[in-house]
């Protein structure tokens, strides 16, 4: 075995005890012999010139053990593996791979020593930072979060269901309670004021006229209209309406009063769309005016 | 290796040379799990159909969705990965510790209870006795039998290893053999009779987190540590600083993290902020597992290129590492919003059983067949090629079914007049539509490259000379003992035990016993008081049992929760309002609307609307992916229809 190995460790121009190390080392990796690999690797060595390879492939061991004293015998054998494949064409496909490979390992291998005392930087600081996140999460959300907050809303106490913030049903919003209105508009008005409230039967509404009857401020009396009508009005209010005092059926036309047709919040919604489609009254301004923000109105059931 | 059948018997207590241990009990799990495996995924793809072709198979009880869902989870989770597991146990240990496997006999009888066990419970599942307890569904009976199995388990694992050196062992050892012992632990808190209200539902939550992270990513990482010595040829240093620290990471962080999927659920609030801090600590362990397996694969990635066995085991490493981020997602309150209820769930499962689970144990049976089953394993690159492309159509479909309707819903919920239930469900049904068929793509085409590579490794192929080249496609041959190759530490088995039993029973305290104590979720509501009380014998009982019994959980939640998506549905569930069930039907995913207070929500209900609607989903809402339940007896189909639209709200001024 010692005389192969000098056959070996002269081709390679790797000192012998290195060498005998390696294999001792390789042979224990892959289960197999000492003397059987070192064969192996004297018989690598003869002039085939595509084998230079295997050798290359144990001299990482050397490398990697004996970094301090003498860190050269990985490279020469690569070197030769490289300067050998060009004669060898048929057969470099084969064993690019394994001519490679040393060269990555040799670099990037720190050996045992290195690797059992090794705990890198940015694992320890993930160590710590990680479970401090999850600390000053749970120190900052104890409990349930704010209302409001990651999609928390409250719970109304009596009917348990889920709340806005401030207790108001969920959906009471200008786009519900406009939307209930121009359903509602769109199922009953349309006939006499027409859709775009262009008027027909009834008064037209468009262009502010809805206002200039039932002026900013002052939806209560248009909620009052719509619910008594023609017929119901001048009991409670007198011959005339609106802020201009039209006269109670003065176009020929009966408003029907829509009180027990409709529900109050319906009511309350129609005249809000009529004030904001119609009149252009901004929308917080005639939910305000209409009373919709503090009724609670309920959208959907 | 000699594996030859006259020293089968030679299975003596005494010492022998390692080299006369026969593999006998490993190829005996290797067999019996392809097999369930297979039968497994078979049931998988005829679930998968179901979902866009709901008729396919109907009209047979054992085959509707519900019945068949926890028979193909059980199937899975027992049947292939723990009875899969544990062979890859019987082969590593004894090869990790140089001892041979102690007690051969034990573990055959082992495989024989966990089966019978297994079986048994999947055949009740059938038959519709189905405990509707999420993974726990396999009758109590049928438990103790697999219980009986495990205990044998741990006795077998713990006397191998002390036939070695028990004052050094390595992550190999430390990993499979806490795994084993854990793996019997949460089968046996999972069920332990008797828990009411919330706590079973607790219960469940800690049962399927043990299950995942304590067995299942234990035992994975165990094997690769075995396997990425064996592979590469060369010692994997695997005992570092690292090793140690993910060790016990992982035992202590992944069964805390249990309550995560509970997030804005009926639990309470305190819960959530504990599933949720210790899922992101949880991210912690699985970043240091992964960087020592990457240490250890240092300068031998160029051997993932040519050997399959090592890129099966990698892709089943990085499945393992994405599993702690899903859970987060879903546990995170503000993410939850969007996917909590959504099929993201199912995306972590699948992850969990199909990728890290399955690929792991493949790569480990790719390892064994030659020296196990005498026989290459064959279709190489196909199996890793379709079974990767499967499961990200799987994944991937499932996300994507997550995040469509969970956006869907928070919309929804701002637009007037919108509830999601009864006809409004329309809209949730349509987003599902195209999610649901990549799935089926995504698990016919995982299902078709396990099929095939399952027969391959039982000799299905074995025309003369395709052996041969499947020998030289496959991987070469490995070292045979890597004992060497694992560097041990002074962790003695006394100071393992220690804390693999310690550190379980903490989780279980704050993840099951703490909750389970808390007092509101004991207190039975109005709600609970007034709709929620099932006495003996009443119809809404019978119903009850009708619903846990064809697993009407596996698609519809009864739980609203305080947040926007959930705005239109009712009254938010408070503990309480379960306190007079047992097992409760939370639920977790709804492939269906939500049925908390379907009596009173959905306008049209009444017992026989939903009677009829049982019977033919279809006729009233054409778009209904829901099986029709022709075949309950009349009996039956009443009282279901009369559980359900008993299912009703506090009305106003009602006591």
């Amino acid at each position: 075995m010692d005389e192969l190995l000098r056959q070996v460790a002269d081709e390679t121009g790797v000192p012998a005890d290195l060498l005998s190390r390696a294999a001792a080392a390789r042979a224990k990796a892959l289960g197999v012999e000492t003397a059987e690999l070192v064969a192996s690797w004297a018989g690598a060595e003869a002039p085939p010139p595509a084998q230079p390879a295997a050798p290359a492939a144990p001299a990482e061991q050397p490398a990697a053990e004996a970094a301090p004293e003498q860190p050269q015998p990985a490279v020469p054998a690569p070197d030769q593996a490289v300067t050998a494949q060009p004669d060898t064409a048929p057969q470099v496909e084969v064993l690019e791979p394994e001519a490679t490979a040393p060269e990555a390992e040799a670099e990037v291998e720190p050996g045992p020593a290195g690797l059992l005392s090794s705990f890198p930087t940015w694992l320890a600081a993930a160590f710590i930072i990680i479970p401090s996140i999850a600390v000053l999460y749970a120190l900052l959300t104890p409990n349930a979060p704010e209302c409001g907050t990651a999609g928390q809303l409250a719970i109304d106490p009596v009917s348990g269901a889920a709340v806005n913030c401030d207790g108001t049903a969920y959906g009471v919003d200008i786009v519900n309670f406009f939307t209930i209105g121009r359903e509602v508009y769109d199922a009953r008005c349309v006939s006499c004021h027409s859709a775009d409230g262009s008027g027909g039967a009834g008064p037209a509404l468009r262009s502010g006229s809805v206002l200039t009857t039932f002026n900013a401020g002052n939806c209560i009396a248009h909620i009052d209209w719509v619910a008594l009508g023609t017929a119901g009005w001048p009991a409670e209010h007198g011959n005339t309406y609106g802020d201009n005092n039209k006269p109670v059926g003065g176009s020929g036309a009966q408003m029907p009063g829509f009180e027990g047709q409709l529900t109050p919040e319906e009511i309350q919604a129609v005249s809000l769309y009529e004030r904001v489609a119609f009149g252009g009254q901004p929308l917080p301004e005639a939910e305000v005016d209409c009373g919709a923000v503090e009724s609670g109105v309920v959208a959907a059931p | 290796m000699t594996t030859t059948a006259e020293t089968l018997e030679a299975e003596a207590p005494a010492p022998e040379p390692f080299h006369d241990h026969t593999d006998r009990a490993v190829k005996a799990h290797l067999q019996a799990s392809l097999v369930l495996f297979a039968v497994g995924l078979l049931g998988l793809v005829v679930l998968a159909v179901k979902l866009i072709e709901p008729e396919f198979l109907g009209g047979v009880a054992f085959l509707s969705y519900g019945r068949m869902q926890p028979m193909v989870t059980s199937l899975l989770l027992y049947g292939w990965l723990t009875i899969g597991l544990l062979g890859a146990v019987w082969y590593v240990v004894p090869r990790a510790t140089g001892a041979p496997l102690h007690g051969e006999r034990l573990a055959l009888v082992s495989l024989g209870l966990v089966t019978l066990g297994l079986l048994a419970g999947v055949a009740g599942i059938g038959a519709g006795l189905s405990e509707g307890r999420r993974y726990l569904e396999m009758p109590i009976w049928a438990d103790g039998i697999v219980a009986l199995g495990l205990v044998a388990a741990t006795v077998v694992v713990t006397r191998t290893v002390q036939g070695g050196d028990v004052k050094a062992l390595s992550p190999v050892q430390w990993y499979l053999v806490a795994a084993v012992h854990w793996l019997l632990f949460i089968h046996v808190v999972g069920n332990i009779p008797g828990l009411t209200g919330l706590s079973s539902m607790f219960q469940e939550s800690f049962f399927r987190a043990g299950l995942v992270g304590l067995w299942v990513g234990a035992a994975g990482v165990g094997v690769t540590y075995f396997l990425i010595p064996r592979l590469t040829g060369r010692p994997a240093f695997t005992a570092t600083q690292m090793s140690v620290l993910g060790f016990w990471s992982l035992a202590f962080l992944w069964a805390l993290t249990a309550p995560a999927e509970l997030t804005y659920g009926p639990g309470g609030d305190w819960l959530d902020t504990i599933g949720i801090i210790f899922s992101i600590c949880l991210l912690v362990a699985v970043l240091v597992i992964l960087a020592d397996i990457v240490t250890a694969m240092r300068g031998m990635w160029h051997r993932v290129g040519d050997r399959l066995t090592l890129r099966l085991l990698m892709a089943g490493a990085v499945c393992f590492a994405i599993l702690p981020l899903l859970n987060l997602i879903v546990a995170l309150r503000s993410s939850n919003t969007v996917v909590g209820y959504t099929d993201w769930g199912g995306a972590y499962e699948s992850l969990a059983v199909l990728g890290a689970g399955s690929l792991w144990l493949a790569a480990w049976v790719r390892h064994a067949a030659p020296e196990v089953l005498g026989r290459p394993s064959g279709f190489g690159s196909f199996h890793y090629v379709a079974s990767l492309t499967g499961l990200a159509l799987v994944v991937g479909s499932q996300l994507l079914a997550g995040a469509v309707t969970g956006f869907t819903w928070a919309a929804a919920a701002n637009s007037a007049k919108f509830i999601n239930a009864g006809d409004g469900w329309l809209n949730t049904a349509a987003t599902l539509e195209l999610p649901h068929a990549f799935r089926v793509t995504g698990v016919a085409v995982f299902t078709a490259a396990q099929l095939a590579w399952i027969v391959a490794s039982f000799g299905g192929i074995a025309r003369p000379g395709a052996v041969a080249a499947l020998a030289a496609q496959d991987d070469s041959p490995e070292p045979e003992v890597t004992q060497e190759l694992l560097l041990a530490r002074p962790l003695g088995l006394g100071r393992l035990r220690t804390g693999y039993v310690g550190l379980f029973a903490v989780a279980a305290l704050f993840a099951l016993v703490l909750p389970s104590l808390d007092q509101p979720q004991a207190e039975p509501t109005r709600l609970a008081d007034a709709h929620r009380y099932y006495p003996d014998g009443a119809p809404a009982t019978i119903g009850r049992q009708v619903f846990i019994a064809e697993g009407c959980v596996a698609c519809h939640t009864q739980s609203v929760r305080p947040i926007v998506t959930d705005v239109g549905l009712g009254a938010v569930s408070q503990p309480g309002d379960y306190a007079r069930e047992t097992p409760v039907q939370v639920g977790w995913v709804r492939l269906g609307p939500d049925l908390m207070h379907a009596g009173s929500r959905d306008l049209t209900s009444g017992a026989s609307f939903v009677t009829d609607h049982l019977a033919d989903p279809r006729r009233l809402r054409p778009w209904s992916i829901m099986p029709s339940y022709d075949y309950l007896s009349d009996r039956d189909l009443n009282a279901l229809g009369a559980y359900i639209a008993g299912l009703a709200s506090i009305a106003d001024g009602e006591e």
